[in-house]
């Protein structure tokens, strides 16, 4: 019970973190999705009805503060906790060049996710040189960060869970 | 049912998956408009965390700037680039209200000046991922603020705004992928689309390659679409391509506002005014 009282403060934390603190800290010019991380995490520590509702809220906060079409985050969280589900049986978390290189990985389908659901059925115009310029340099970024991340949500991330 | 004992935690995770699935889909078919009673929610919730993160930040960052870096220096160069595009602004407000006279007294008829009310909003979020240029405001539903109505600063065109909860508001930056405002080059008159990149600059589509455009020319809402009032200052002409290849040239336009040190806001109250 716990775990659903302290999840949306945790969430909102997130969000506040990557939307507000990060890019105040870098700039603007350094996009971190903070929020992958956590839903990457929560598949390997949490029991999947908490970690989907956790992805589920986590998506919707981000699609509310700064997505244009309603749900991408909310699924392709979802897409990327439920596949980081089915591989955390087989891996361990304390392998630093697993997380560096799953994480890339898990940054790069989502902007490719985000870049399908915009391009082909939205049709928006986003230019394919994205991939070179934005998702591909933010997925190293995201994947360099998360180690420290990871360590944090390990010291701390007993909070949340009853 | 025997088939669903121990199954229960993966029916539960199924659902949470159709209902986010379900609702990217719904937007996708039938996109409103309007914000939902959840994101306005949402919206309530993160924003005064993320206004109180700005505002520390800001605050520290000012102290720095101006009291131990560089003492009254910042002030006064702020106060003069503040007076100076206000002067910028005034400059193109009246070329522009030139061009119309003399458009006018060619037709021999006039048209009345519309004017619209504006309401005053601070800056107190930043979305400003690669992907995504928005920021929010502290006016909302409760100040008269709807979805679609365009905003401005002392430069020039900024956005529109996209959500509304009670109290606060999103806004779409021009430079974002999603934005596309009607505007035309003022010197020419030349009509197009001015599409967002995603960077510091926007790209104004569909200008013929025969068109006399060149770099330096200002760019002005052509009031076309029914969003942006006509000849509200965009930003200028940085460059013009003219590829034989291509059909159309490829202009670029920098935004006279800088999307970056954007604090306050002007949200235009069109709709109320529309006859």
């Amino acid at each position: 019970m716990r775990f659903y009282l302290v999840m949306p403060v945790v969430s909102i934390v997130v969000i506040v973190i990557q939307t507000a603190l990060l890019d105040l800290l870098f700039w603007g010019k350094l996009s971190v999705d903070l929020a992958l991380i956590v839903v990457v995490y929560a598949a390997f520590r949490l029991d999947i009805v908490k970690g989907a509702f956790f992805a589920l809220l986590l998506g919707f906060l981000h699609d509310s503060i700064g997505g244009f079409i309603a749900g991408v985050y909310m699924v392709s969280y979802l897409i990327v906790f439920f596949l980081s589900k089915s591989v955390s049986p087989h891996v361990h978390l304390s392998r630093l060049g697993f997380i560096v290189g799953y994480l890339s990985l898990c940054m790069l389908f989502q902007g490719c996710f985000i870049f399908f659901i915009y391009r082909v059925i939205a049709g928006i115009e986003l230019p394919a040189a994205l991939f070179i310029h934005v998702f591909i340099p933010q997925s190293i970024i995201v994947g360099m960060i998360a180690p420290f991340f990871f360590a944090v949500l390990d010291r701390y991330g007993g909070i949340i869970d009853d | 049912m025997p088939f669903l004992k121990g199954r229960r935690k993966l029916i539960i995770a199924g659902i949470i998956f159709f209902v986010a699935f379900s609702v990217l889909s719904l937007c996708l078919v039938n996109p409103s408009g309007q914000t939902g009673f959840c994101k306005k929610i949402a919206l309530e919730v993160v924003s005064p965390f993320q206004h109180g993160v700005n505002f520390v930040f800001t605050a520290v960052n000012d102290a720095w700037a101006r009291y131990v870096f560089l003492v009254g220096l910042a002030e006064k160069n702020r106060e003069l680039e503040e007076k100076y595009m206000l002067e910028v602004r005034d400059r193109i407000t009246y070329r522009e209200s030139y061009f119309e006279c003399l458009r006018l007294k060619k037709l021999l008829g006039l048209k009345k000046e519309t004017s619209y009310p504006t309401v005053a909003a601070r800056v107190v979020g930043r979305e400003r991922s690669s992907l995504f240029k928005t920021v929010i405001v502290d006016k909302g539903a409760a100040d008269g603020v709807a979805v679609g109505l365009p905003v401005i600063a002392a430069a020039g065109v900024v956005g529109k705004v996209v959500d509304v909860s009670w109290t606060f508001s999103t806004v779409l930056l021009l430079v974002d992928y999603n934005s596309n405002i009607d505007s035309i080059i003022q010197r020419t008159r030349t009509q197009g689309i001015l599409h967002g990149t995603g960077g510091d600059e926007c790209a104004l589509k569909y200008i013929q390659r025969s068109e006399k455009v060149a770099a330096g020319d200002v760019v002005v809402t052509s009031g076309l679409a029914g969003v942006y009032p006509k000849g509200l200052f965009i930003g200028t002409v940085s460059s013009v391509d003219r590829r034989e290849t291509q059909l159309f040239l490829t202009v670029r336009v920098r935004p006279a506002t800088d999307m970056d040190r954007l604090e306050e806001v002007l949200i235009v109250m069109m709709k109320e005014m529309t006859p």
